[in-house]
């Protein structure tokens, strides 16, 4: 079961999206989306999905969960962790 | 003999009402039913009770006893697909950026022994049996049984901290508000091997919100990790299982529970434990004070119990003082302003608790109050600040504002409950 580091996913959101902040500056509670957030669009969420089922072979599936885990990079290394450990 | 302030109850808030009154020279008789150590639910502190404990001189023991620092606390759906991490020390009023988790067992024998050496004579084993209020100048005559025998002592004030026993509320037939809430019921016990919070997370309390449920994760020590699952009374009722089972099946049905207990084995029995919350509609006489839960009981999602316990026997120390330095007894506007600041404490809780329990207003609370700081501000509220600053209160009233909104419109996105069963073993 590996673990998924805040490292990690801070080099997939730099290299799918187009960020308006260093890498630097982005912590685990930053929001991705919205008012006063790292300020990503549909097209980097689109990204970013694409992304995380090629590095760890996990799919979201739909909409719902998209905005649910995509709140920040937080809430994406904690569902994350989860579904790896139930994937055979 | 007799006592200026007997006090029913050996636990945070009668420890802490004896220490303050000890400490201001008052003779101070605690009456402690239990023998300590003894095992008590309620184990997460929250950082505006901190202050209680420097006042009462015991911080820099409880600081020194190798409890687990708590940062802050956080919330997680049971299908791990939203979580919402709150540090203290990032709140709009960070004065106390950490505080502990305890296990009760070892923090009241503490606040007891504290209590000791402050001056105050304390008993354990001591259950009291009757009281008869004086009146007037007349003392109070407090009968209690000890050692196989029964003994009675006097004292000019009374202070009942006899948890939810409520003693004083059950002799005098005090009248309740039940405050419109639920009947919840908890089923808790101790593990060890629980999966841990990554890095600095790993101290905070951890809330995992189902559908209608909810458990908490309370790390007591290197390995002790306190679990309790909070459910409805009828719903549990209903279901016609055991509360083992009930827990056991609840854990089975959420990813994010299997995820945190899979390799942990339970240390202890399973307690249970009815949260009715309920408020007393009085607190004070001409010389008794209620403090903590035998004033009133509120749902224990935010980790509110000690900290009330703490402020209201402070608040209770106070009032006995100002009345000894007039040489007066609590006069009918000084018991309804007692019974006033605690209310406003509690009310301000329970609207928390409301929006917590409402699925509506939790989907605002776990996903999009970052605007205008308005985490900060809750996160202030989850911190025990009850004394609002302008900026924090305009906040507070826009965040419950937009909890009512939330119910017809869709300012944060609607939660989705639903989870997978456990993947199967073959």
């Amino acid at each position: 079961m590996a673990d998924v580091s805040l490292d990690d996913l801070k080099q997939l959101l730099v290299e799918n999206c187009m960020l308006k902040v260093s890498p630097e500056e982005i912590n685990e509670d930053a929001p991705l989306f919205g008012p006063g957030s790292l300020g990503l669009d549909s097209i980097d969420a689109l990204q970013l999905t694409v992304a995380i089922e090629r590095s760890y072979g996990i799919a979201i599936k739909d909409p719902a969960t998209a905005r649910q885990v995509l709140q920040s990079l937080g809430s994406l290394r904690h569902w994350l962790s989860r579904e790896l450990a139930e994937t055979p | 003999m007799i006592y200026d302030v007997a006090v029913i109850g050996g636990g945070p808030g009668g420890s802490t009402a004896g220490a303050l009154a000890a400490r201001r020279g008052q003779k101070v008789l605690i009456l402690e039913r239990e023998k300590f150590p003894r095992f008590h639910v309620g184990e997460s502190l929250i950082p505006f009770g901190n202050e209680v404990l420097a006042a009462s001189g015991v911080w820099p023991k409880v600081e020194q006893a190798g409890f687990i620092v708590k940062p802050g606390a956080d919330f997680t759906l049971g299908n791990s697909r939203g979580m919402l991490r709150l540090w203290f020390a990032r709140s709009l009023s960070p004065r106390f950026p950490t505080t502990f988790q305890v296990e009760r067992s070892k923090f009241d024998q503490l606040l007891l022994n504290h209590a000791a050496d402050s001056g105050c004579e304390v008993r354990e084993e001591a259950k009291v049996e009757n009281v008869e209020l004086g009146e007037g100048q007349t003392p109070h005559r407090l009968t209690y049984r000890h050692e196989g025998e029964s003994r009675t002592v006097e004292a000019r004030w009374l202070v009942d901290a006899s948890g939810r026993d409520a003693f004083l509320g059950r002799l005098l037939g005090l009248p309740k508000t039940d405050l419109g809430m639920a009947k919840r019921f908890a089923t808790f016990a101790h593990f060890h091997g629980v999966l841990r919070n990554e890095g600095a997370a790993g101290g905070n309390i951890t809330i995992v919100r189902l559908q209608d449920a909810w458990f908490w994760f309370i790390p007591l020590d290197g390995e002790k990790t306190s679990v309790g699952l909070v459910q409805r009374l009828d719903a549990f009722k209903a279901s016609g299982l055991t509360p083992q089972q009930s827990f056991e099946q609840a854990v089975a049905s959420s990813t994010e529970l299997r995820y945190r207990l899979k390799k942990a084995e339970r240390m202890s029995e399973f307690y249970t434990a009815g949260d009715y919350t309920y408020r007393h509609q009085v607190m004070a006489g001409e010389r008794w004070l209620l403090v903590g839960d035998a004033a009133g009981f509120i749902d224990p999602i935010f980790s509110s119990g000690v900290m009330i316990a703490l402020r209201t026997a402070r608040l209770a120390d106070a009032a006995m003082e100002k009345a000894d330095a007039a040489a007066k007894i609590l006069s009918p506007a000084e018991r309804s302003r007692y019974l006033r600041e605690v209310r406003k404490m509690t009310n301000l809780f329970l609207k928390l608790i409301r929006a917590y329990y409402d699925n509506h207003s939790f989907e605002l609370f776990l996903n999009s109050t970052r605007w205008l700081n308005l985490t900060a501000a809750v996160n202030s509220l989850v911190s025990g600040n009850t004394r609002f600053s302008f900026g924090l209160w305009w906040r507070i009233q826009l965040f419950f504002i937009l909890c009512r909104l939330q119910k017809r419109f869709k300012i944060a996105p609607r939660l989705d409950f639903s989870d997978r069963p456990a993947p199967s073993r073959s």
